[in-house]
């Protein structure tokens, strides 16, 4: 009996050392094959492009490609979900945006925590959102637009992408930040409120630097201001909205995540990564031409934005009723 | 750069080896993607995505212009040999296109749709090439309600589509818009009709729900006639019998020329594409026609004129994407993106900006046209060819066909449970005379209806009167009711321009 | 057609009315724009009254009876039970697995004939789609059952 106990302990003993090298000659090997990214927006979006433009230098320092994947649906949420219960061995990871992650949870009922499902690998860009007006509109930049349409006591129609994105949320805040009411118009993509500018249906629109920079060139829009801290590259001469005296900065941003219980050491091998390659030339020309400056936060810092954030739109959204019910 | 020396311009680029080998790549991987159902958008870009960057965006454009047009060519296909739509633009060809490959003409149906394919896209190419500017002027203008308009005016062409009463059409179509009403709201973002399922809250896949209620109920069809017909096999190796014969080109032209031109305006409207085009075409042709009951049995017009419009439709669709940046379906917002990332934005005046690139990817439009043509026309006896299966190989081959296709649009189970679902009703819907065309046009309206209608009534402030002071979408309310109301409007005065079929109150 | 037309007049009508069921908390009107509840109702009176209408004109029919018997009801819904249960399958056993016998199936059903010629069909059928989808496109099909792990 006692030798077969002991066989029986030998064998267990030998397995226990086998998983526990076998874990971690997983991690060391990371990656051993092609990682997916799931993109939580179609292709040939802006967001799309971004992860694409990332893919490319962040798998040439891993080793293996990443292979973005477009889950899309639900503002984001749909893709969000399979991202969040993916296998948590790093070769599924998820390209995030502002809004899904810490916007749509309080708009909709979705199936994934944005804090507790996911590990923050790292952010990596930043969005910024400009306002746009028709070219011979009477105001020419934020603050005339404010004071038109408080002299004429008119609230003027504003154009987003959809209800709960960024773009509205953005402009909810500016409303209150300038005491201006307005009027929501929500449409299907930024291209489709520029054209509603231009068109003269609605009087500015909340949109996404790619789509307003064609049209502002041509001088066929206006851009009123940029929302974020200070002036962006690509469009070096509109003046930020805080310095046109409204107190307002607003930033997306775009994250790599995996899924909860990953284990650290991939975490790790992927922000060094991530890190690395935001070094790449290319990478900042790139993400300067569709208006998404490098911004580099590591996990934890990248973490802890996204559950302040996540709280503060909460209170927003509550405060201004903008959950649907 | 004015017209003719951009086209020059463009031709003398566009015959270079690399340019043309690309386009050549595009046109047939297109045409492979456009023949397997719902495989098009995303198999499409997955290969194409490590392109876009490699090259440059001149080659890239040309060859994802090929792919996108390639598809439209393709997506007939499967239309007319067995009943399984490749696109949303090849619903129409499935009417009369099916019936005639089950008469024994499917070459011929199959030319006729080749042949008008490359007459309209010859005719949107040119549209493109001198009348986009101004197109895209005017279409800037368009507003929210502009497109309700023009999306009750598609609707009512529900009415002229198939040979069932007024009332059935009717109520297919409103059960089409239904299925629009399930997912997130768009101007709310609210839940509708989700059940808290996720994936329900993406919204019911269209092309899903076409397949199987095309191509699936077809094939339960197929099983459940207990005389099996024997489709009248082709004499291959008599081109004559192959091609269409004299009558039946005497009956398409007009309507190849119709369609074409009519196709071209149509895809130039925003969010129309290729799709609205094939049914208005379809609806024109039976309206006009002497014999509209021949419409439905293999009427050769009812091939010709809406495959030649779903072509000029896709190319006046390139005319909204480069001057307004609107991507119409997957491959255009990839275009779109590429464009973007190469500092070439979309503009009224992109021709005049960037004439480079514009002047080659219209010319090698021209190019890849023809290609297509020379690349179909050979096949037709190929695809004749496969009719000839037995029974017991056509239903596994269609099923499977249908299965991968609708699977590789998303990954997603649930659209093949969408087919599987939509398959057992659409073969009820046979069974009870219920007809399916007006589903699928609401199906594919339905959407851009509802939230056109709630976007003006935001920019009116609720005022329904939007509709009637802005100057277009006046005439098309006027234009909306005309189209519905007319054959009730003959009936009551005892006349009719021609019979549409059954009509009762 | 009068039975038919009756039977799908009531079918639609039973729709309506689980439609309007489902969509009892939908706001009809928000803020001077029609709510998400606008169109669903306006889509469910619209059918409720077409469904009516369709019931009223079911006229007797001029198919003699003769052809509607000729339609088998059997085999089209033993595809529509094998697509079926393909869907639910196949996330389960993998792509080619669910192929095979998918196409078995079929074969068995639509024209029996020598279980070999069957067999072999399907096998060669699997490998091809296989070989042009997965491999050549590369496709993402779930190629191993999920219990097999990867």
């Amino acid at each position: 009996m006692k030798e077969n106990q002991l066989r029986v302990l030998l064998g267990i003993l030998a397995l226990v050392f086998i998983v526990a090298f076998g874990s971690q000659s997983q991690a060391a090997s990371y990656p051993a094959r092609d990682v997916t990214m799931i993109i939580t927006w179609g292709a040939g979006g802006t967001s799309d492009l971004s992860c694409r433009q990332l893919a490319d230098p962040l798998g040439k320092i891993l080793g293996k490609s990443i292979i973005p994947l477009n889950v899309v649906g639900g503002s984001g949420a749909i893709g969000m979900n399979q991202g969040a219960h993916a296998r948590p061995d790093g070769y599924t990871l998820t390209f995030c945006t502002s809004g899904p992650t810490v916007i749509q949870p309080w708009m909709q009922k979705v199936t994934y925590d944005p804090v507790k499902d996911f590990i923050p690998v790292a952010q990596v860009f930043g969005e910024y959102l400009v306002v746009v007006a028709k070219a011979d509109a009477p105001y020419k930049n934020l603050k005339e637009m404010v004071d038109y349409f408080k002299k004429a006591g008119k609230a003027p129609k504003f154009a987003t992408p959809g209800a709960g994105s960024n773009n509205h949320l953005s402009m909810v805040l500016m409303s209150k930040a300038t005491g201006l009411a307005m009027t929501h118009v929500p449409f299907s993509s930024s291209a489709e409120g520029v054209n509603a500018v231009i068109g003269g249906n609605v009087d500015f629109a909340s949109t996404e630097p790619p789509s307003a920079v064609g049209p502002y060139k041509e001088g066929r829009a206006n851009i009123l201001a940029i929302l974020s801290a200070q002036r962006l590259d690509l469009i070096k001469d509109i003046p930020t909205v805080k310095e046109q005296g409204i107190d307002l900065v607003f930033g997306g941003w775009n994250g790599i995540l995996a899924p909860k219980g990953t284990p650290k050491e991939i975490v790790d091998k992927l922000a060094e990564a991530a890190k690395k390659a935001l070094e790449n030339e290319t990478l900042i020309k790139n993400s300067a031409t569709v208006g998404r400056p490098i911004e580099f936060l590591s996990g934890p810092e990248f973490g802890e934005r996204i559950k302040k954030e996540l709280a503060r739109n909460g209170e927003i959204i509550k405060a201004e009723g903008l959950a649907p019910k | 750069m004015d017209s003719i020396h951009g086209l020059l311009y463009g031709l003398s680029r566009a015959v270079e080896p690399q340019i043309l080998i690309l386009a050549f790549l595009g046109c047939f991987w297109g045409t492979m993607v456009g023949v397997l159902p719902g495989i098009g958008p995303v198999a499409g870009i997955t290969i194409l995505m490590p392109f876009t960057f490699g090259i440059d965006l001149t080659s890239a454009m040309v060859m994802m212009a090929g792919i996108y047009y390639g598809a439209m060519y393709g997506g007939s296909t499967t239309s007319i040999l067995v009943a399984v739509p490749g696109e949303t633009s090849s619903i129409v060809t499935i009417f009369d296109g099916h019936q005639m490959a089950k008469q024994g003409r499917a070459g011929a149906a199959l030319a006729l749709s080749a042949i008008g394919s490359f007459v309209a896209g010859t005719v949107g190419i040119l549209g493109l090439t001198f009348l986009a500017p101004p197109l895209a002027e005017l279409a800037i203008g368009f507003g929210p309600p502009e497109y309700f308009a023009l999306a009750l005016v598609g609707l009512s062409m529900s009415s002229f589509l198939s040979n069932a009463s007024l009332a059935k059409g009717l109520a297919m179509a409103v059960v089409g818009l239904i299925t629009g009403t399930v997912g997130l709201d768009i101007i709310s973002g609210a839940p509708r009709f989700t059940f808290n399922s996720m994936e329900l809250a993406g919204g019911l896949e269209i092309v899903s729900i076409l397949i199987g209620l095309y191509g699936i109920s077809e094939v339960m069809e197929m099983m459940a006639s207990k005389v099996r017909p024997q489709i009248q096999h082709e004499k291959l190796w008599n081109l004559h019998r192959l091609l269409p014969n004299r009558e039946e080109w005497r009956l398409s032209i007009w309507p190849i020329i119709r369609g074409s031109f009519m196709g071209f305006f149509v895809g130039a409207l925003p969010g129309a594409g290729g799709t609205v085009p094939s049914f208005i075409s379809y609806a024109m042709e039976k309206r006009i026609s002497k014999n509209p009951e021949r419409f439905g049995k293999g009427a050769p017009e009812g091939v010709a004129g809406p495959e030649s419009a779903n072509n000029s439709g896709a190319v006046g669709a390139m005319v909204v994407l480069l001057t307004l940046g609107l991507p119409y379906n997957v491959v255009t917002a990839v275009m779109l993106s590429a464009m973007i990332a190469h500092g070439i934005f979309p503009s009224p005046l992109l021709m005049a900006r960037s004439p480079d690139f514009f002047w080659t990817v219209v010319a090698s439009m021209y190019i890849g046209n023809f290609m297509l043509l020379i690349l179909n026309l050979p096949l037709i006896g190929a695809w004749a060819s496969l009719l000839r299966l037995p029974y017991r190989w056509m239903t596994v081959f269609i099923v499977l066909f249908c299965i991968i296709g609708v699977y590789s649009i998303e990954y997603r189970s649930f659209d093949l449970l969408l087919m599987a679902l939509f398959g057992g009703i659409g073969y009820l819907m046979k069974r009870v005379d219920l007809p399916a065309a007006p589903l699928a046009l609401a199906m594919v309206l339905g959407p851009i209806m509802e939230k056109s209608l709630i976007q003006s009534l935001i920019m009116s402030d609720g005022s329904p009167f939007i509709f009637v002071t802005r100057p277009f979408a006046a005439g098309s309310m006027a234009l909306f009711f005309l189209l519905m109301f007319l054959p009730l409007i003959q009936k009551k005065l005892g006349r009719r321009i021609a019979p549409v079929g059954e009509v009762e109150v | 057609m009068w039975l038919m037309d009756r039977i799908s007049s009531a079918v639609l009508f039973a729709f309506v009315i689980f439609y309007t069921a489902a969509g009892w908390g939908l706001e009809t009107w928000a803020k001077k724009a029609p709510g998400p509840g606008f169109m669903p109702r306006l889509l469910a009176l619209a059918l409720g009254a077409l469904a009516i209408l369709i019931w009223v004109q079911a006229k007797p029919s001029l198919e003699s009876r003769q052809e509607v018997e000729s339609y088998s009801k059997r085999e089209p819904f033993i595809i529509f039970l094998l697509v079926l249960a393909y869907v639910f399958v196949m996330p389960q056993l993998g792509f080619p697995l669910s192929n095979f016998l998918l196409v078995v199936a079929l074969r068995r059903m639509v024209e029996p004939g020598s279980w070999r010629a069957d067999l072999a069909g399907a096998i060669g059928t699997v490998a091809i789609i296989h070989l042009v989808f997965v491999q050549i496109l590369a496709l993402q099909f779930p190629v191993f059952p999920v219990w097999w792990g990867e």
